[in-house]
């Protein structure tokens, strides 16, 4: 593997906070839990699993907020721009938004998860595979 | 709901607890947008936005931060945890655009059209509801097919 496999590049929306990785992302989900829901404001927010140690900001870095223990949600301070997710639980993986990459079609969504907290007026029109909880278990 | 129904009041807020809101009167409309500034701001595929009369909304606890990204659009978000809430402009200085995300119970209110469809990312399908689909905004023209 060459150090610009597949590269991809983000940012936020005023464009301080800018990021690059590399490599295919692990996964793609879309994700209907309440508080993906509550920090982006939309009915559910798709991300994708990179690997953190081919993560890199290189602007600016965001803003952390500690959303419960061993969890951090990153957003751009000036433009609120929500950017990462971080858990203790997936330490070795960036979750990024993916519609904060610079190509969101360059991915391609497999799922839903936490579909028990779906909101009732979305109703999913792919047939992609549906989790209540996390995919796997 | 019947016609003289007084409608529950909408509240909401970001996720550390440090701005709330409250609007009262029933939403002129609750729409989802797909257009690529909604899809920046959110950094979701889409948004669902809920405009109430800026007469009917109060910041209850706090206040937004407001990034303006244009002369016509003002977005407000908790600057401690980054949470989006609302839209401005003075374009429309008549209402208010909250984001659906930020309500304590988005279920109290019910999308009626998708807009800027034109704009939809190719892996989102909302075909599975049967809510008309504009390419841009409704009073531009007649729903996709
Ligand atoms: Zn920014
Ligand atoms: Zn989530
Ligand atoms: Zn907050
Ligand atoms: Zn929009």
């Amino acid at each position: 593997m060459t150090s610009s496999d597949n590269p991809r590049e983000g940012g936020c929306l005023c464009g301080q906070v800018r990021y690059r990785t590399e490599g295919s992302p692990r996964w793609v989900l879309h994700c209907h839990c309440n508080s993906c829901r509550r920090q982006s404001g939309a009915p559910m927010v798709t991300w994708a699993g990179f690997h953190s140690d081919r993560f890199t900001w290189t602007a600016s870095a965001p803003q952390t907020y500690k959303s419960s223990p061993g969890v951090e949600r990153l957003f751009c301070g000036a433009c609120g721009t929500p950017m990462m997710f971080r858990s203790e639980r997936w330490a070795d993986e960036a979750h990024i938004a993916v519609t904060t990459l610079d190509d969101p079609g360059s991915v391609t969504p497999k799922g839903h998860v936490h579909v028990a907290e779906k909101l009732a007026w979305m109703h999913l029109g792919d047939d992609l595979p549906q989790h209540d909880h996390v995919a796997g278990g | 709901m019947t016609e003289d129904a007084i409608p529950e009041a909408l509240t909401g807020g970001c996720q550390c607890g440090q701005v709330r809101f409250a609007a009262t009167g029933n939403p002129n409309w609750v729409v989802h947008c797909h257009c690529s500034l909604c899809r920046r701001q959110t950094s979701a595929p889409f948004a669902t936005w809920v405009s109430v009369a800026a007469g009917d909304f109060a910041w209850t606890d706090g206040a937004p931060k407001i990034f303006t990204d244009s002369p016509d659009r003002h977005r407000g978000f908790c600057a401690a945890c980054g949470t989006q809430l609302v839209g401005l402009s003075p374009k429309w200085p008549e209402e208010v655009h909250i984001l659906v995300g930020a309500l304590d119970d988005p279920n109290q209110v019910t999308p009626i059209l998708h807009a800027y469809y034109g704009d939809a990312l190719e892996w989102i399908d909302t075909h599975a509801d049967s809510l008309p689909r504009y390419a841009t905004l409704k009073r531009e023209g007649p729903p996709l097919v």
